[in-house]
């Protein structure tokens, strides 16, 4: 319980020091997942412009906002939206934007509670699959889905508040499960689907 | 899970069309070009599904779809998603080639 307080502690001091950068109140309704932290997932697709840069001057550790801010400034990176943003992605996108320039905002949209490893991980800018994906060549494009871990909901006493708020989060552990792929791990098979060739017995 | 969030929340709650997005076989595969369109499609067809469930008014209203009650739905959905991120998670793994939490 002490480390678990101590971590929202720290959690709300990042939350604090947040805002105060944005100038930006967090969202509230979100206490039930913990501290809100001014620093929501945002659906983009990142564009990174020279990835080896990136790759040698990996951001410092000081806040995952901080970690975005000096990678975008040193990588040039930018951001757009998928090609056909839903309104939820606009929606989520005005929260919270890398923009072309490296700066950012936050409509305050809560982080829900970071932990250590999800949070570095979240910080890390190296290609998803933390190797390089190719050659120093301009524009690979990362998705970035909020991969922040949250808490899981409190019971709220209403049952259907606490069921919607669990497929919300179970939604969101779904969506972390891409983190660290990049777009070919992502669609490679981890075993040969049964009937593929060295698999069917019979085609021997 | 786009075709889960079609089946039980979008089209089961919402009514209208239903589709089968990936046709008979939901075990075809992917493409690492349609990550994208495949992601950009998921999380649409996750707005539809909060839509639905927004229509409706309790959790025993029937859906216009399948015609299962609401909160019924939502507790499949959540299997859905348990079992899922499940595998998710080992395959997730097999893709790195080490065990990345």
């Amino acid at each position: 319980m002490a480390k678990q307080a101590a971590s929202y502690a720290r959690a709300a001091d990042l939350a604090a020091q947040t805002q105060r950068e944005l100038g930006q109140r967090s969202r509230g309704s979100l206490h039930h997942r913990g501290p809100s932290m001014a620093l929501g997932g945002t659906l983009v697709v990142q564009e990174i412009a020279d990835w080896q840069q990136v790759r040698r001057q990996p951001p410092k550790r000081t806040s995952p906002l901080t970690c975005r801010r000096l990678a975008a400034s040193r990588s040039g990176l930018r951001t757009a939206a998928l090609t056909q943003p839903s309104d939820r992605l606009r929606a989520r996108a005005s929260r919270r934007e890398v923009g072309a320039t490296g700066e950012v905002s936050d409509g305050g949209l809560g982080m829900r509670g970071v932990r250590g490893r999800s949070k570095r991980a979240a910080c890390s800018l190296r290609t998803p699959s933390g190797r390089q994906t190719g050659s120093a060549g301009p524009l690979i494009r990362i998705l970035t889905v909020d991969f922040f871990r949250w808490h899981e909901p409190a019971p709220s006493g209403d049952e259907r508040t606490d069921l919607t708020a669990w497929l919300e989060y179970q939604r969101h552990e779904f969506q972390r499960k891409l983190r660290d792929l990049d777009a070919e791990q992502l669609a490679r098979w981890a075993v040969p689907p049964v009937g593929s060739r060295c698999w069917d017995l019979s085609a021997t | 899970m786009t075709q889960m969030e079609h089946a039980y929340l979008s089209w089961g709650l919402g009514g209208g069309q239903r589709h089968k997005l990936y046709g008979d076989d939901d075990f075809a595969g992917g493409a690492p070009e349609t990550i994208e369109a495949d992601l950009s499609q998921y999380l649409t067809e996750v707005q539809r599904a909060d839509a639905a469930v927004a229509a409706l008014p309790s959790l025993t209203s029937p859906g216009r779809g399948h015609g299962r009650p609401l909160g019924f739905t939502l507790l499949t959905m959540l299997d859905e998603y348990a079992l899922h991120s499940g595998q998710a998670h080992m395959l997730r793994f097999a893709a790195l080639g080490q065990i990345v939490r």
